[in-house]
């Protein structure tokens, strides 16, 4: 019956193969999680990231291999006290309604972000410009914001200090222009389907939540016409055995994620559309410095030699993800992460010094450990704790696991209440300071408590020098004092899980996961 | 009747300020509020968007603040959705549950009730079994495993419905376009419809034997009516009374919130928002969907006690 059933269905399926090529080239992209609004300077980033650098484009942003470069600015110049960075814009630019750009658009978009009102989540990092933080607490009148249109072509930022991080924070998706004549007309509908301007290679033309966003190719762009693909949808894939069918169906040409379950079963049937490459993201125990125990750097130490990364790593994920012993990302730019020196050393090993810190401060069979781990509802994060209490157990240490929703877990990071808890970091910049910077005494950031005056020291020089080589230095220098007291545990490096069909071209996986529309091609076989 | 149906919508009032006020308390006590996901952010920057949101004032005024403006008709803005007003998402949202939501309840009444009397019509006869077996099956197994089985079955091998578009794509919508933009509503309908088909047969079995062993069913056979007409008349009037009392809610529920479905199919209805709302703790967009769903069983059980006073003569509406 069910052979008989299914055979009709398929004959079905073939008298309904399709029978005209539409000429329109279309691109389907999952987008994760629904994105949750296109103004570049309200939005919380995350899934909403890949729809705004399509939609609009900063003086900087990414190349088709994700390596930040020129956007709406054609050249820049620093000047040589490494304060004032001036901008000139490419000529006859546009936004997608016809209406001329100039830097006078850039102007009103940085008083904008800085404006408290507009409630711009990553105001801050653009804090290294003049009063821009002042602006922000309303201790300052948006005016004396240090951002100047010098002509209609030029702009200059003005910065407080010197900022190695400033050209990379220009190619951030909140640094994007926004059209003055549109927001000032509709308000917070200005990002609605019929109102929506932008400057990027694609203006969005329609949206319905939890659905679909279409954006279509934006004739005013500058590079027009190297733009080969027509039409982009954005569709949100949160769940995750719909993405792998949609996938399969052909309904997406581009997903960013997939169940992990299904990584051996992708791995032999479709290793051509798997795309495994490591990002800007780190997996970490937060150890709560301030609170004994654990205020003992030997006691850290311990815990943390005992954990076998590569085990975990290969065992339990086999997902892409490599061990991490730095809290760095080792694919960050201009430098070398620091490993503390167990990491080189043979489980055994480290297994006998372990139990020998752990006695050293005064911690025996007799007088055993205890501790908490805390994390948060996610299958992986369950197994994860789970090897740990296992890992830790031959040192004696009693671990209790306790499982919570990821907003009690960020509470008790605020509020410093635990002992240790899984943590992590994805980095909006491709540059070791954004990580050694949670670590900073008093950074609203650092959550452990770490608290120390050499590596505050090393920072402050190393986020105001321009100099490549002697930042990397100072960096490291302040990783090692990290590391050296295991103030963290970083457990594993992430790796970007995406499926890409083959019939579409030019995409280069990269860290930053900036895989333009702009620069792709769809070659669907004919 | 009338009378009635005024007095019932006149305590509707008191009892949705009940229910908004109760939600606005409980979902205030939730750990964490809708900017605790974002880390690493400067506490300026939180203050901000606090205050963008009223959430910087005492609970008690935001209470206030709310019920003004839900009293006019004005749920706010959305947290997550940060340029769309509540009222608009439950514009986009309320559509497609009532679309998916009626049609499933539809198929699932025509079916589940034929099922049922045809059933209870052969009671402990072979085929009765049969029916009440398949009916179980479409009880016992849950939606999150029908739903990616019928979509792997007719999205990626045979390919011919669409998985997750609203757009009609997929063999069927090519080989017969006139069914256009309902093609891809045909899974989740399905989906939707095969657990409350089997509730439905169950229900409608059970009381149609409770109903053909009255007294007036006999008397009405010792007179010697035709036994369509005891059946139909007398007997399926009768035992449609359960099934009307559990119509009533399930169309509430249904309607407001297809969560698991909707997720699978990636519908923007309801239920989605619902869920996105409070794990996001969107305050605005979750009290503004439990107001629609209070509504909506206030409203349903009022049509189920007027459809009683229809179906039961001992059961009397009037004021």
């Amino acid at each position: 019956m069910f052979k008989l059933f299914s055979r009709l269905l398929l004959v079905l399926a073939v008298l309904a193969a399709p029978t005209t090529a539409s000429a329109k080239v279309s691109l389907n992209r999952g987008t994760g999680s629904d994105p949750d609004t296109l103004d570049p300077h309200v939005s919380s980033g995350n899934s909403s990231v890949i729809l705004i650098y399509d939609f609009f484009e900063p003086l900087m942003t990414l190349d088709a291999k994700g390596e930040i470069t020129y956007g709406v600015a054609e050249s820049h110049k620093l000047s040589p006290d490494g304060l004032t960075y001036t901008f000139k814009l490419r000529p006859n630019l546009k936004w997608s309604d016809g209406v001329g750009l100039t830097a006078e658009d850039f102007v009103y978009s940085m008083r904008r972000v800085q404006n408290p009102d507009t409630a711009s989540r990553y105001a801050q990092w653009f804090w290294a410009i003049k009063n821009a933080q002042k602006v922000n607490k309303k201790e300052a009148k948006p005016e004396d914001l240090g951002v100047k249109a010098l002509d209609a072509r030029t702009v200059q930022y003005t910065l407080e200090t010197p900022s190695p991080l400033f050209m990379e924070v220009m190619s951030t998706f909140t640094s994007a222009p926004v059209p003055r004549h549109v927001v000032e007309k509709f308000g917070r509908e200005w990002t609605a389907p019929a109102n929506f301007v932008s400057n990027g290679a694609y203006v969005m033309t329609d949206r319905v939540p939890q659905t679909r966003v279409t954006g279509i190719k934006n004739k005013n762009f500058h590079d027009a016409a190297n733009v080969t693909i027509d039409e982009v949808n954005y569709f949100p894939t949160e769940n995750l055995g719909t993405v792998l069918n949609r996938f399969r169906a052909g309904e997406l040409d581009v997903a960013l994620n997939f169940p992990p379950d299904q990584i051996d079963w992708l791995k032999e049937n479709m290793p051509k559309e798997l795309h495994i490459s490591p990002n800007l993201g780190v997996y970490y125990f937060l150890v709560n410095n301030k609170k004994p125990p654990f205020d003992n750097p030997k006691v850290r130490q311990s815990l943390s030699m005992a954990i076998d990364r590569e085990g975990m790593v290969s065992k339990l994920f086999n997902t892409g993800v490599t061990p991490a012993y730095s809290l760095v990302s080792p694919v960050v730019s201009n430098y070398q992460v620091y490993k503390p020196a167990y990491a080189a050393q043979a489980m055994k090993d480290r297994m006998a010094e372990a139990k020998k810190l752990l006695s050293e401060a005064g911690f025996t069979a007799a007088n055993p450990l205890k501790l908490t781990l805390q994390f948060d509802t996610l299958e992986e994060n369950r197994k994860m704790a789970v090897a740990m209490g296992a890992m830790w157990k031959p040192l004696g240490v009693e671990v209790v696991l306790a499982n919570s929703e990821f907003r009690d877990l960020t509470r008790r990071a605020r509020t410093g209440d635990y002992d240790i808890m899984r943590w992590a970091y994805f980095s909006p910049f491709g540059d070791a300071s954004a990580y050694l910077n949670l670590m900073r005494t008093g950074d609203a950031s650092n959550y452990s408590g770490f608290a120390n005056a050499d590596f505050d020291k090393l920072m402050a020089e190393a986020n105001t020098i321009v100099d490549v080589q002697r930042r990397a230095e100072l960096m490291r220098q302040a990783e090692k004092i990290l590391l050296d007291t295991q103030a963290v545990m970083p457990i594993y490096h992430y790796a970007g899980r995406r499926l890409v069909q083959t019939y579409v071209k030019n995409w280069f996986d990269n860290p930053r996961s900036g895989n333009l529309a702009r620069y792709l091609k769809v070659e669907k076989p004919t | 009747m009338l009378t009635f149906a005024l007095k019932r919508l006149a305590i509707a009032a008191p009892t949705l300020f009940f229910v908004v006020s109760l939600s606005f308390f409980l979902m205030h006590l939730a750990p964490g509020g809708p900017f605790d996901a974002d880390a690493n952010l400067e506490p300026q920057v939180i203050e901000n968007l606090k205050a963008a949101y009223d959430l910087d004032k005492p609970l008690f005024q935001q209470y206030l603040i709310y019920l003004g403006k839900a009293a006019q008709g004005n749920f706010g803005p959305s947290i997550i959705y940060q340029d769309r007003t509540v009222s608009q998402l439950i514009a986009t949202g309320l559509p497609v549950s009532l679309r998916i939501g009626l049609a499933a309840i539809f198929i699932a009444g025509l079916l589940g009730i034929s099922m049922g009397i045809f059933s209870a019509l052969r009671q402990n006869q072979r085929i009765d079994y049969v029916v009440m077996g398949v009916a179980m099956t479409g009880i016992a197994v849950p939606s999150f495993v029908l739903a990616p089985l019928m979509t792997l079955l007719f999205g990626v091998i045979f390919r011919l419905l669409p998985i997750a578009t609203l757009e009609p794509s997929g063999g069927l919508a090519r080989a017969v376009p006139a069914l256009g933009p309902m093609v891809p509503y045909i899974l989740p309908v399905i989906a939707l419809a095969i657990p409350q088909i089997a509730i439905i047969a169950r229900l409608t079995r059970g009381a149609m034997i409770e109903v053909l062993r009255q007294n007036y069913i006999r008397t009405a056979r010792a007179k010697g009516m035709p036994e369509k007409r005891v059946v139909w008349r007398h007997a399926v009037q009768a035992g449609l009374l359960p099934v009307v009392s559990y119509l009533g809610p399930a169309i509430a529920g249904i309607v407001t919130g297809a969560v698991v479905v909707e997720s699978i199919f990636q519908l923007p209805g309801m239920g989605r928002f619902f869920i996105q709302g409070a794990i996001n703790r969107d305050y605005p967009l979750v009290l503004g969907i439990v107001i629609i769903f209070a509504a909506a069983v206030i409203l349903m059980n009022l049509i189920v006690d007027l459809l009683y006073g229809v179906l039961d003569p001992k059961v009397k509406v009037d004021g």
